[in-house]
């Protein structure tokens, strides 16, 4: 059989989101796969640009949806380190409390995306309820379920009470209980290794040469986690934890290590919890922010999350750059996927945790003729687009 | 009168209504089964716990637009959903469910009979296939292919299975094979690995969870079915839900014994049994992932295939034995 | 490895090339070198000083000129090596000889601060639409984005 190409996205059950893959494909294996941006770009950077500093807090939190609480950290501990402030200890442990538990709510979603991806419903179903439990604790903590809006220069904006703490830990409890049934199946239930052990192999040398991040590198052995490499928001000097990394390398490595962050995270949380200081959550922060350039870090649950911050002074920033972990792990996925069976692409591609509307984000895409400005009314709109479909083979 | 008791017999029962009715009972229980082995509800709002949702969903799909795509082989993309429909519908007729006495022989059930079952409830996969070639489309392409590839996994095994119980009791005649294993059910319990395959396949055949490699959406969408819309999707779905009725109404008259006891009991031995075996299909397709076709094939000759010839010698050696 | 080690090993290993290194927080440090060193500064850093990781490449414009700032990082190190090229022939050579994995962020940087880098096999847009106008890089600072009165408002 010949090679042809089969298009993946932008639009495809697999994907959550839009992206394109286009694969070259020999029957049912992948001879070479290449890779399509910017469907969901909003223009984020620039955007930044044009905004005050406490104004693009709350933007860069919708940079996305599941990790918004680790682009507003990681944006608040830079303008802080730029101001030349430090928050409060009680602030900065309930700063890594959110992350924590983002991170809890995140890797549940994830293992029952991969039962999914790979037909096991029952899997999504189990981890998607228990994912509600998370969800209500970030509930009660924040008020909102995905956007908390609890950080802000100089510590956090939202305390908790004895009461929060009480059910916090109740729940928590309850999650604990829960995870190591899903180790057990994610490491045991026979089709489902089947599915997911020696698929998408990142061998160790390739996971560095590739600069991958966060799980994807962990399961291929490399103990990579910002947390512990560069600790911020009470890591390292307070708060201990342990990095969790398998040899593995494949698909089965990283649910394994998923899994085995849900427990680190749950010890985390409760460490917390337990030890939360007394004190205030935020120092005042000043208005503009004085000349100078920073590099924040923060390891959100898909990896090493980057924003480089360049302050001119005044009460905008100069240059927003805002790198989400998926663009960083996307070259090791096309590597996975290169030599593997069609049938393994969505669960290699989800096992990197892909969230695009991350990855895609800082170009403006509404805007493709007025940037020339090569104003179109409706109807030149209608036939340009027409002509663009034609021109592609399509009929209309 | 007699023209008139055929067409009843086509159309309303077991013709077209009845099997209809019944298939859409038999997905709302699979469907309730999945959703509780889950931990969900499942349908709950048309009818009493969502029993009519199965109904709803298809006159939904019947009102809804058709599209036949402009690059498609639009005759043969017609004609291949009526045609399976048809074929799974002639295979309800054969059940040995609605005969009474296995002496008389009719159109209907007949020496070979299971043969003809088993030919035509393997006619839809190749309209599936049909399907997908006509589609001209990627994903419908491939999942047309993956039909056929899953098709050469387990059909061999699923006719060796199917072989043991008629060779046990001397017929090519589901009602007197039913016949034989109500005179002896002892001789039922030779069949056990024979009847383990034959579901496992059953389940390949309807292309379910973990054997929906053909239709799996996360890799090729909608398989074979991509670009179907409306009438013509709902009698793919008919044909799915009918198909289940019949492969466990085989299975059930050929491995547990058949249906005895004249027309009521007879009615609600097959309902029990019938549901007995969605009950191990739904079990089945909630407890697994879904495996990949390389592994499927290697499954099935690995494991199906031997397991089906060592029964069908179980059988023979046994048959030898007894007499 | 603590800045002071680094200091001394890329001041071995990029003898007088060094045009600033500095350590303006904890944890970070900076380093600016001429772009035709840009490949050997990579090669030290991923050889001698233990950068394995690149991070990402920022794009950015200074007004007069245009910069890449490759952020690096290793264990309790994060560094970031400083480009600058004009503006009117915005070249840099590619680091993906050292670093493969900055394939996507060049294209990226290529895309919307316009800079292209020598040496790169495919700079295709990737983030921005196959219609985006040639010559135009919307995170410029002369580029400014005027939303229309539309059909919304």
């Amino acid at each position: 059989m010949s090679t042809f190409i089969l298009p993946v996205g932008p639009q495809h059950p697999a994907l959550k989101e839009p992206t394109s893959f286009r694969f070259m494909v020999d029957g049912e294996t992948v001879v070479d796969a290449d890779l399509r941006l910017g469907y969901n770009h909003r223009g984020i950077e620039k955007g930044c640009e044009e905004r005050t500093y406490i104004q693009d807090l709350y933007m860069l939190e919708r940079v996305c949806g599941i990790c918004s609480n680790v682009h507003m950290t990681v944006f608040a501990q830079g303008v802080e380190k730029l101001m030349g402030i430090e928050p409060p200890k009680r602030g900065l442990f309930i700063r890594c409390l959110m992350g924590e538990l983002e991170r809890v709510h995140s890797h549940l979603l994830w293992l029952g995306v991969a039962g999914h991806e790979v037909g096991f419903d029952t899997f999504f179903m189990y981890t998607w309820r228990d994912r509600e439990i998370v969800e209500d604790i970030l509930e009660m903590i924040s008020g909102n379920r995905v956007n908390y809006g609890m950080q802000t220069f100089g510590g956090v904006r939202r305390d908790l009470d004895e009461m929060q703490i009480k059910k916090a830990l109740e729940g928590i409890a309850a999650l604990k209980a829960r995870t190591p049934y899903y180790l057990n199946i994610g490491a045991t239930e026979p089709t489902l290794v089947a599915r997911i052990a020696g698929v998408g192999k990142l061998p160790k040398e390739k996971a560095l040469e590739l600069n991958a991040a966060g799980p994807t590198t962990r399961a291929s052995g490399v103990d990579f986690d910002v947390r512990k490499d560069d600790p911020y928001a009470g890591f390292g000097e307070h708060i201990p934890f342990n990095i969790v990394t398998d040899e593995g390398g494949d698909v089965l490595a990283r649910v394994v290590v998923r899994a085995k962050e849900l427990m680190e995270s749950y010890n985390i949380c409760e460490f917390i919890l337990k030890n939360l200081p007394a004190g205030e959550i935020r120092v005042k922060a000043p208005r503009k922010v004085p000349e100078g350039e920073v590099v924040s870090r923060a390891e959100a649950q898909r990896g090493e999350c980057i924003h480089y911050i360049r302050s001119n002074g005044s009460d905008k920033p100069d240059r927003v750059k805002v790198r989400a972990p998926t663009l960083a792990n996307w070259p090791a996925t096309l590597y996975m996927l290169r030599g593997g069976y069609v049938a393994d692409i969505p669960i290699v591609m989800a096992a990197i945790d892909p969230c695009l509307s991350c990855t895609d984000r800082m170009a403006v895409i509404s805007d493709v003729r007025k940037g020339t400005e090569q104003v179109m009314d409706w109807e030149g709109l209608r036939r340009y687009g027409i002509e663009f479909h034609r021109k592609r083979g399509i009929k209309l | 009168m007699d023209i008139l008791k055929i067409f009843l017999y086509l159309l309303v029962y077991p013709g077209l209504l009845f099997l209809f009715v019944y298939s859409t009972f038999v997905e709302w229980v699979d469907r309730k089964l999945y959703a509780k082995f889950q931990n969900r509800m499942g349908p709950m709002h048309t009818g009493s716990h969502g029993i009519l949702q199965p109904i709803a969903d298809f006159v939904k799909l019947m009102a809804k637009e058709d599209i036949v795509p402009a690059e498609a082989d639009a005759k043969m993309f017609n004609a291949v959903p009526a045609l399976a429909l048809a074929s799974v519908l002639t295979a309800g007729l054969l059940l040995p469910v609605w005969h009474f006495s296995s002496a008389v022989q009719s159109a209907t059930s007949f020496q070979g009979d299971i043969i003809v079952l088993a030919y035509l409830l393997s006619l839809p996969t190749f309209a599936y296939f049909l399907a997908g070639w006509a589609s001209a489309s990627m994903y419908a392409a491939i999942g047309g292919v993956r039909v056929l590839t899953l098709l050469f996994a387990y059909e061999v095994p699923m006719f060796l299975a199917i072989l043991s119980p008629a060779v046990m009791a001397g017929s090519w005649r589901m009602a007197e094979i039913a016949a034989y294993y109500q005179a002896n059910p002892w001789h039922l319990l030779i069949n056990v690995f024979g009847f383990v395959v034959a579901v496992i396949c059953l389940q390949a055949k309807l292309e379910r969870v973990p054997f929906d490699i053909p239709h799996a959406e996360t890799e090729v969408v909608g398989g074979a079915f991509t670009e179907y819309s409306g009438r013509k999707l709902a009698m793919f779905r008919l044909l799915a839900d009918i198909q289940m009725v019949v492969g466990a109404g085989m299975i059930a008259a050929l491995f547990l014994g058949g249906f005895p006891g004249g027309l009521i009991p007879g009615f609600l031995w097959f309902v029990v049994k019938t549901l007995a075996i969605v009950f191990i299909l739904a079990a089945m397709r909630s407890v697994t992932a879904r495996i990949r076709i390389d592994q499927m094939v290697s499954f099935s000759w690995k494991w199906l295939a031997p397991l089906a010839l060592l029964q069908l010698v179980i059988v023979i050696f046994l048959k030898g034995y007894l007499q | 490895m603590t800045f002071e080690e680094i200091k001394k090993t890329l001041e071995d290993g990029l003898k007088g090339k060094i045009r600033e290194l500095t350590n303006p927080f904890p944890r970070r440090m900076t380093l600016w070198v001429d772009k035709a060193d840009a490949v050997e500064a990579c090669r030290v850093l991923k050889e001698k000083a233990g950068f394995y990781h690149l991070s990402t490449i920022t794009g950015r414009d200074t007004g007069d000129k245009l910069e890449a700032l490759y952020h690096f990082a290793q264990n309790g190190m994060s560094l970031t090596l400083r480009l600058q090229t004009d503006r009117n022939n915005p070249v840099l050579p590619t680091a993906t000889v050292v670093y493969p994995g900055a394939v996507f962020y060049e294209r990226e940087v290529h895309d919307l601060v316009g800079i292209t880098f020598e040496g790169h096999s495919d700079m295709r847009p990737l983030v921005l639409p196959e219609e985006w106008p040639q010559g135009v890089y919307p995170l410029r600072k002369d580029w400014k984005y005027n939303r229309e009165k539309g059909a919304i408002e």
